[in-house]
């Protein structure tokens, strides 16, 4: 499936929409400034779309939920290990008494919020666009590189990805949102832009 | 005032507490899901109930709806980020009187006590 530069336009948008909300709670929640880029949005085999991701190979902070309803698909708040850390502490600040397993469990829960609140407000802000319902699974945790978050959906699988770069600026800690639709919610998607932008 | 939040993140909870009104006097439960909430509002019957939408099992409305059929009868505030209007519409249908929107702020939370505590 190949994009029209006006269907590109109209995607870009729509995550425009979706994540600058989603960076204003980020914003809100953490007392800092967050900058965010122009969305990016492509369709790419699912078994590639690490490659187009500007990470390394080092395992990273994921927090995911499974999307199902008016759209399908996955949608990822991606940070550098380190840099979730410095998140969660400016975040709750500091726990003296907590110390080896618990600090870690303590760090892995608060990041899994903060993932909850961000993808959260993403979506719902384009169930609402679009008018429809979007189901939202619990976040879930998890620490991967790059290439194991697209494992397991099928080689062969194109998928629309649409993902940005988030910077907290004084805490200097950066991070990406990423949405992965499915071919079938992607085309959904562009005919519901398309009817939208008619109206 | 008795209040019980519910939510599955310790971290939200944490957050709540610490956004809580100086000088405010609460009584406070916390569970992180439907069993542990039934439980709380029979030992502790609250005014007012925070329920996160989005928790493993029932969601945030489905509690309502047990709490309410277990007879209590205090006051639900829907407490999520997900602010879809069909969520926002279940919510109000089952009686909640209010939205508090993640990520929660002492302002927010302010506001909420001042309309409906």
């Amino acid at each position: 499936m190949e994009l029209t530069e006006a269907q590109l336009d109209a995607l870009k948008e729509i995550a425009n929409i979706g994540i600058s909300r989603a960076a204003t709670q980020l914003s809100l929640l953490l007392s800092d400034k967050i900058v965010m880029n122009v969305p990016n949005a492509r369709i790419t085999l699912l078994s590639e779309a690490s490659k187009t991701l500007n990470t390394t190979d080092e395992d990273m902070a994921v927090v995911y939920q499974d999307l199902s309803g008016e759209l399908a698909g996955r949608a990822h708040l991606v940070l550098n290990t380190e840099e979730s850390k410095v998140l969660v502490h400016a975040l709750l600040g500091n726990v003296p008494t907590l110390s080896g397993a618990d600090l870690l469990a303590y760090e892995h829960e608060a990041m899994t919020e903060i993932g909850n609140i961000v993808i959260s407000t993403c979506i719902s802000t384009l169930g609402n666009l679009l008018d429809g319902e979007i189901f939202l699974t619990v976040p879930t945790y998890s620490e991967k590189s790059a290439l194991d978050m697209f494992a397991g959906g099928g080689k062969a699988k194109d998928v629309l990805i649409m993902e940005t770069v988030l910077k907290a600026t004084n805490k200097n800690v950066e991070g990406m949102l990423v949405l992965v639709l499915t071919l079938e919610s992607a085309t959904d998607l562009l005919d519901m832009l398309s009817g939208l932008l008619d109206s | 005032m008795r209040i019980l939040i519910v939510d599955d993140s310790i971290t939200s909870r944490l957050l709540f507490k610490a956004n809580l009104p100086p000088g405010l006097e609460v009584d406070l439960d916390e569970a992180g899901a439907c069993e542990g909430a039934l439980l709380k509002i029979a030992d502790n019957e609250p005014d007012l109930i925070f329920l996160d939408y989005n928790l493993p099992g029932k969601n945030g409305v489905e509690i309502a709806r047990a709490i309410r059929a277990a007879g209590c009868q205090g006051k639900f505030v829907l407490l999520t980020a997900n602010l879809q209007n069909s969520i926002v519409d279940e919510a109000k249908e089952v009686g909640f009187v209010a939205v508090l929107e993640k990520p929660i702020t002492r302002e927010n939370v302010e506001y909420i006590l001042s309309e409906i505590g």
